[in-house]
């Protein structure tokens, strides 16, 4: 049962010019030099990315900060981060050359991997993490929108399924090169190669042909997306009901997501003694692994067989792999469930741009859109840090698991009853090219 | 006989102001002794640190204002007030005009060492993570060191209060490494330190303070 919307025409485009477009419905092929500078752009963006997860608290412990300085830098960079996102969403959607900003954005992350290894006191380090949460605000949609522009709505999802697949080889080559740095040269090097991995993707952002990125097509069909209607778009997408319920599920979502691996990963700490490290590093690389080879495909099986049926699969996923982790006590075990950790973060990763794309179509907003599901991801994840911490440390982790597994059945329940097809035509064998 | 006047009227001024230099003497030494005996502390303090750095406690240099507590279990000899203390100890008065200058000591710095981020070793040489914070009580003794014990890159990691006279530092010059007298199942098993609930310090059964 594909309940079909159409496309959300809340803007007058019955005039819309295609002057400089004529082949604009046909499979476009863009060059291969564009393609492959897309692949290594999205390897290397990640590359950079990396460094800036957990490697930032072990260095600041190393640089003897105390733990309430490194938690207001953590927690200043997850602020900026969350209400950054619509502001970033809607530079992407006013930039009349995406590359450009997208490359300004790499550039500023660049620079502050350098300013925080190269002077770590207290003002850069905040300086630092506040241009590396607002740049990474606006590169998140400009990536989305550089592959819409090059491949088009009919191919979109296999490009987003190729751009999840090299980000998650470039996260895992990253964090395994890192570590290593970190361990055997110090955890100020991390940084450095961090910031040295700006210049590659720089390389590739301009390897690909400008006028093959139709800035019209991504920022969805409207050429004239200024900063004053910013506001009237913002008001026009929260009146779109698909998109307010696919809102709601990835809140439901990562709700349920971002707190398992933290509260397991201190449970298989005290479950198991000698091993407990590799089988966490085992637990991080596994669903890498699983996202580079699943992502391709997934994006493959959104364009034949439409949307809706991946959604339910990844949900269920989550739902069933936070049973696990309430049930499973063998820590070996740990490192098996979290390939289902894989599964989803495979699923979502494509989805969430590809069903913003299908939702935001004909409107111009579709980095305003990418802002918008960005911020419901960003309170998901904070609110479920919190929440799953407190009901961890008060009722215990069998408590705190059931309670994940039982919000992604919700959201499970609210994607199968409420959540339409956003696919435009699922069985379409339009898409050859990528 | 002006003279002789004049004498003894000088004589006089100056008996009465000897008579007040006495009393003001008088009334000083018992301050005399507190100060000589802080000072005393202070000094002995440092020279325990620098005598005996693999002692069970790292002294904090005491302020001015708070006394020793009594409970400390050292082998250092009672203070003695006056033979080690600075000959003429800065009287409050003089302090306040800005003619004595700061007490400070001057310590080596091979004997000195900052302790937060520290990796700590078992005894048998495993790594038992880092010490990120201490606590402290009421007296301003050191009563536990949190370890941020096990995960891998942050994640899984877990915050154990370790009774800080388990914590062993070197005495051979660099104090890279603390030890903890613990094992690592002994660690890992251990409640998890919670800001706002009762702490459950590792190591020793303390009588309850």
């Amino acid at each position: 049962m594909n309940r079909r919307t159409p496309p959300n025409s809340g803007y007058a485009n019955g005039g819309a010019s295609f002057a400089f477009e004529p082949k604009e419905n046909c499979a476009r092929t863009p060059s291969q030099a564009s393609r492959r500078g897309l692949d290594w752009f999205a390897f290397f963006v990640a590359d950079v990315q990396t460094g800036f997860g957990p490697f930032v608290a072990a260095y600041l412990t190393a640089q003897k900060w105390t733990q309430v300085d490194i938690g207001f830098i953590l927690t200043v960079g997850g602020l900026v981060s969350l209400a950054g996102q619509i502001p970033g969403g809607a530079i992407v959607d006013a930039a009349r050359s995406i590359q450009r900003a997208a490359a300004l954005a790499v550039l500023a992350i660049g620079a502050s991997a350098f300013a925080l290894a190269a002077w770590p006191i207290f003002i850069v380090v905040l300086g630092s993490r506040i241009a590396q949460a607002g740049a990474s605000c606006v590169l998140g949609p400009a990536m989305a929108a550089i592959s819409l522009g090059l491949v088009g709505h009919d191919a979109i999802g296999e490009r987003l399924g190729r751009n999840a697949s090299f980000a998650s080889i470039g996260t895992g080559l990253a964090a395994v090169s890192m570590g290593a740095s970190g361990y055997y040269l110090s955890s100020r090097a991390v940084f450095f190669v961090a910031a040295a991995m700006a210049a590659p993707a720089l390389i590739a952002l301009f390897r690909m042909n400008p006028s093959e990125i139709h800035s019209a097509k991504a920022h969805s069909h409207d050429p004239q997306s200024s900063p004053s209607t910013m506001t009237s778009g913002l008001r026009n997408l929260l009146g779109n009901a698909p998109l307010r319920i696919f809102a709601g599920s990835v809140l439901l979502f990562q709700l349920a997501n971002a707190g398992m691996l933290p509260i397991a990963a201190s449970i298989v700490t005290l479950r198991s003694s000698n091993l407990a490290t590799v089988l966490i590093a085992g637990a991080l690389v596994v669903p890498q692994f699983v996202v580079a080879l699943l992502s391709p495909r997934v994006g493959r099986k959104a364009q034949k067989r439409g949307r809706r049926p991946l959604l339910i699969a990844g949900f269920g996923a989550l739902a069933f792999r936070g049973a696990l982790f309430a049930f499973v006590i063998n820590p070996y075990l740990f490192v098996v469930v979290q390939l289902l950790d894989g599964i989803s973060a495979a699923v979502f990763g494509v989805m969430v741009p590809l069903i913003i794309a299908d939702i935001s179509r004909d409107t111009g907003h579709f980095n305003l859109a990418q802002g918008v599901i960005g911020c419901a991801v960003g309170i998901g994840a904070a609110v479920s840090t919190m929440l799953f911490g407190y009901i961890s440390d008060h009722f215990g982790s069998y408590a705190a698991f059931v309670t994940m597994s039982g919000t992604a059945a919700a959201g499970l329940a609210m994607v199968w009853l409420a959540m339409p097809e956003t696919c435009p035509n699922p069985m379409s064998k339009i898409a050859q090219s990528y | 006989m002006l003279k002789f006047k004049l004498a003894a009227q000088s004589l006089r001024i100056s008996r009465r102001s000897c008579a007040l230099a006495v009393a003001a003497f008088a009334i000083s030494i018992p301050f005399e002794n507190l100060a000589a005996a802080t000072a005393g502390h202070a000094i002995q303090g440092y020279r325990t640190l620098l005598a005996q750095p693999s002692q069970e406690q790292l002294q904090p240099a005491p302020s001015r204002s708070v006394p020793q507590p009594e409970t400390r279990p050292s082998t250092a000899p009672p203070p003695v007030p006056s033979a080690n203390a600075p000959r003429t100890p800065p009287r409050n008065e003089d302090l306040a005009r800005g003619r004595e200058g700061t007490p400070a000591t001057v310590v080596d710095e091979q004997q000195l060492g900052s302790i937060l981020g520290k990796d700590v070793l078992s005894q048998s040489g495993e790594n038992m993570g880092r010490i990120v914070d201490i606590l402290v009580d009421h007296t301003g003794q050191p009563r536990a060191a949190i370890i941020d014990f096990g995960g891998f890159l942050g994640l899984g990691t877990r915050k154990i209060a370790v009774n800080w006279r388990m914590l062993r530092f070197q005495s051979n010059g660099k104090m890279d490494n603390v030890v903890v007298d613990l094992t690592r199942d002994q660690l890992r098993v251990a409640p998890i330190f919670k800001p706002g609930e009762p702490v459950v310090i590792i190591g020793r059964a303390d009588a309850v303070q």
